[in-house]
């Protein structure tokens, strides 16, 4: 089963949730038709360029962009433990098999600047901590592992970071 | 763009993912998910109300990323978009708003 499939099957009758594929740097919906955009992990997007313009063309002026991606700090300790290059994450496969791909991950100031860069405002970008979240084991290891580095707790080791930008 | 260790395009890998990762990884995804959502959660009113009506674009919203979350805020017409990236082939029966 692919994934256009799995996720239709798995929201059947759950409301109107349209699944579409497409390219995320050629969006096909027409312009200024949204009044928000989220986009969890953006990071394994190649151009962002393309797509933060694409957001901004079917975003609504006033429309709110929310974009997330693994946090670069964390990433440059982590994915090395991991086998991964800094900028590489990997897919898993239907055969078992990993697919690995580039992953372009921003610090908060070069996302702020890319954001102003296509036409979004009102920014607001936040590097999240893991807190009292409960962790996976195998998670809570490279957390701490990643705490260690940069000299604090656990709780506080960025693991994402959100952007929330307005259309303007 | 074609892979080029792989010789694949953005289009065949995506036909090739695994809906589900395996039980470890599907944990990790949750937990970052349970993250991002709680943030959204707490700065979304700072932003915009009447979330049930808004029109909503989720890209890379895998078999199901934050389709949930808008659920909960009332909202039942979300566009998911599975993106792939440069050089893929987009379906001719695609869903415009």
């Amino acid at each position: 089963m692919n994934m256009l499939t799995a996720a239709r099957e798995k929201h059947q009758g759950q409301g109107g949730h349209n699944y579409v594929r497409a390219d995320a740097e050629r969006i096909p919906f027409s312009t200024a038709v949204f009044d928000i955009v989220i986009a969890g992990l953006f990071d394994s997007i190649h151009d962002q360029a393309s797509f933060f313009h694409e957001a901004r063309r079917i975003l609504a002026p006033g429309g709110l962009l929310i974009v997330s991606q693994p946090n670069i700090h964390s990433a440059q300790m982590v994915r090395p433990a991991l086998g991964l290059g800094v900028a590489e994450t990997e897919f898993h496969m239907r055969d078992g098999s990993f697919h690995r791909i580039p992953s372009v991950l921003s610090t908060p100031l070069s996302l702020d600047e890319q954001l102003a860069a296509s036409g979004f405002g009102n920014k607001h970008i936040l590097e999240v901590p893991a807190g009292e979240t409960a962790l996976t084991p195998r998670i809570s290891q490279l957390v701490q592992k990643a705490a260690q580095k940069l000299g604090v707790e656990p709780s506080a080791v960025p693991l994402i970071t959100v952007g929330f930008a307005v259309a303007s | 763009m074609t892979n080029p260790d792989t010789g694949l395009t953005p289009a065949q890998v995506y036909d090739q993912l695994a809906p589900e990762y395996d039980e470890t990884d599907h944990q990790a995804m949750r937990l970052l998910e349970k993250l991002e959502e709680d943030v959204i959660a707490r700065e979304l009113p700072r932003y915009c109300t009447d979330i049930p009506h808004k029109r909503i674009a989720n890209i890379g919203s895998g078999t199901g990323r934050h389709t949930g979350f808008f659920q909960r805020l009332g909202n039942e017409r979300v566009y998911n978009l599975q993106p792939l990236s440069s050089g893929a082939v987009i379906r001719p029966s695609l869903i415009s708003p």
